[in-house]
């Protein structure tokens, strides 16, 4: 033995030489480092990004073993709905339904705007994807990142990452994606409609609502009980005003933790082997599809209530419908005031933004309900 | 699965989204109706009980705490204000008075002129 075979034997074992070995790891480096540098230096949902980012890196470096350790067990998390569910208690916990309690016609635009989720189901299954696969990847139109994940894990284990980082991207880009298709689809007197300011909301409606809408969606669809009941959980804790040390934990302590958890286990679920496919493609092409159809959906829906209010609601709110709360409410908000610099519609938005993440939830669960084991 | 049993699948559940929503959307209206009764009879239950006990033959009667209305900031009255002008009067106020805008309830703003 000697120092230079000890040197050979080091390198024989290193990662560089699992590098040479199978190159494709280097590419999931250099797409690791791509998603950190836009969850970093375009701050696109950085939160998310940066975790699932780091966690492609991390699953990514040969010969760690550590998907069969550390990340093994977080992932647990994943495999069995757990994670997305907190993040939805944290949600529940920082979501105000006052706008959608006092215009409840406001779930209408929330409902369109799930069009895209069926659109590209049916657009996967042309593509010759499993149904199980094609639902989950239709998900990705309810731009709802924890539903998209839960379907997925529940659904289609093997493209989960493609479809989180499809999810995630997507609901960063929205104010690119989203104003085109509003001004394609909008016309410039509807844009510039005013809406009148909503009625004030009781404590007691908002109190009862997390409670009412519990009982009712998960009577009729028992499998969105993960969703819909821990986001009625974690709101219902904000709305009593007596549970303000609970209702803070799942806003910030147990949100973060499971942030960290949920971005890091997706991640590395995103091996080379598995995700170097042009399946990993058409799921991103599929997705923005459903982003666009989703919004088209709510701005459509908007344009009927426009017609049908006399031209009191301002069909751009409809966009808003894809959850993404709340960057899509801001988008309609930025967007009515181009057209009408006195138009203030971020409240109004945020009526049809928390009905679409009860809609996308209601939609996830359908899905499971249909191709679920 | 064929195409047929796709498109059901899509369609229904499209339908099933909407008829959820639309649920809702009665339940909230019935939730409303329902706490505008409450509130409506416990304000006229309070006035009915202030004579009672005011009378001197009759017993000192315990009138029922009114119900406790939380109106949130966001929801306030504007009369010839715009939501731009009134977030710049909330804030001023927090700040001189030093109270946090989550601590704040303001009801309505009205322009003097």
């Amino acid at each position: 033995m000697n120092i230079i075979d000890i040197l050979i034997q080091i390198f024989q074992e290193s990662g560089f030489a699992g590098l040479i070995e199978d190159p494709r790891y280097l590419v999931m480096i250099i797409v690791a480092c791509v998603l950190l540098y836009l969850g970093i230096g375009k701050k696109y949902e950085p939160l998310l990004m940066i975790p699932i980012a780091f966690g492609v890196l991390l699953a990514n470096l040969p010969r760690t073993g550590i998907t069969e350790g550390l990340i093994h067990y977080l992932s647990l998390g994943v495999e069995y709905g757990i994670y997305p569910s907190l993040v939805f208690l944290g949600t529940g916990a920082m979501t105000d339904f006052g706008p959608l309690i006092a215009n409840p016609s406001s779930l209408l635009m929330g409902a369109g705007a799930q069009f895209g989720i069926f659109t590209a189901f049916l657009m996967a299954l042309v593509l010759g994807f499993d149904p199980k696969v094609a639902a989950a990847i239709g998900v990705i139109g309810g731009a709802d990142g924890p539903t998209a994940i839960l379907t997925a894990s529940k659904l289609a284990m093997e493209y989960l990452p493609a479809i989180a980082i499809a999810a995630y991207s997507y609901m960063a880009l929205i104010p690119m994606i989203q104003p085109p298709i509003m001004r394609m689809l909008t016309t410039e007197k509807e844009r510039k409609t005013v809406m009148k300011q909503t009625r004030a909301v009781s404590k007691t409606e908002r109190i009862i609502f997390p409670i009412a809408v519990t009982i009712f969606v998960v009577l009729l669809i028992p499998d969105t009980a993960p969703l819909v009941g821990l986001l009625m959980f974690g709101n219902l804790l904000k709305e009593t005003g007596l549970t303000d040390r609970l209702s803070d934990t799942a806003q910030n302590a147990l949100t973060n933790i499971v942030i960290i958890f949920l971005g890091i286990s997706v991640g590395a679920k995103a091996v080379a082997t598995n995700f170097l496919t042009l399946r990993t493609i058409e799921i991103v092409i599929l997705g923005l599809i459903a982003f666009a159809f989703s919004t088209a959906g709510g701005l459509l829906i908007g344009k009927v209530m426009y017609r049908v209010t006399g031209g009191k609601v301002n069909p751009l709110i409809g966009s808003a419908g894809v959850s993404a709360v709340p960057m899509a409410a801001r988008v309609s908000q930025i967007e009515g005031q181009k057209a009408n610099p006195n138009n203030y519609l971020l409240m109004h938005a945020m009526g049809p933004n928390v009905a679409g993440v009860i809609g996308s939830a209601v939609a996830a669960g359908f899905m499971l309900k249909m191709f679920g084991a | 699965m064929s195409v047929i049993n796709a498109l059901i699948v899509a369609v229904s559940g499209f339908l099933i989204v909407f008829l959820m929503l639309c649920l809702l959307w009665f339940i909230i209206v019935m939730i409303n109706k329902a706490v505008t009764a409450l509130e409506k009879s416990t304000k006229t239950e309070a006035p009915a009980a202030a004579p009672a006990s005011a009378s001197p033959s009759a017993a000192p009667v315990k009138t029922s705490e009114p119900k406790e209305e939380a109106v949130y900031g966001g929801e306030l009255a504007l009369y010839n204000v715009d939501e731009k002008t009134a977030a710049c009067i909330m804030a001023i106020i927090s700040d001189e008075t030093k109270i946090p805008l989550s601590q704040l309830i303001f009801k309505s703003i009205r322009a003097l002129d």
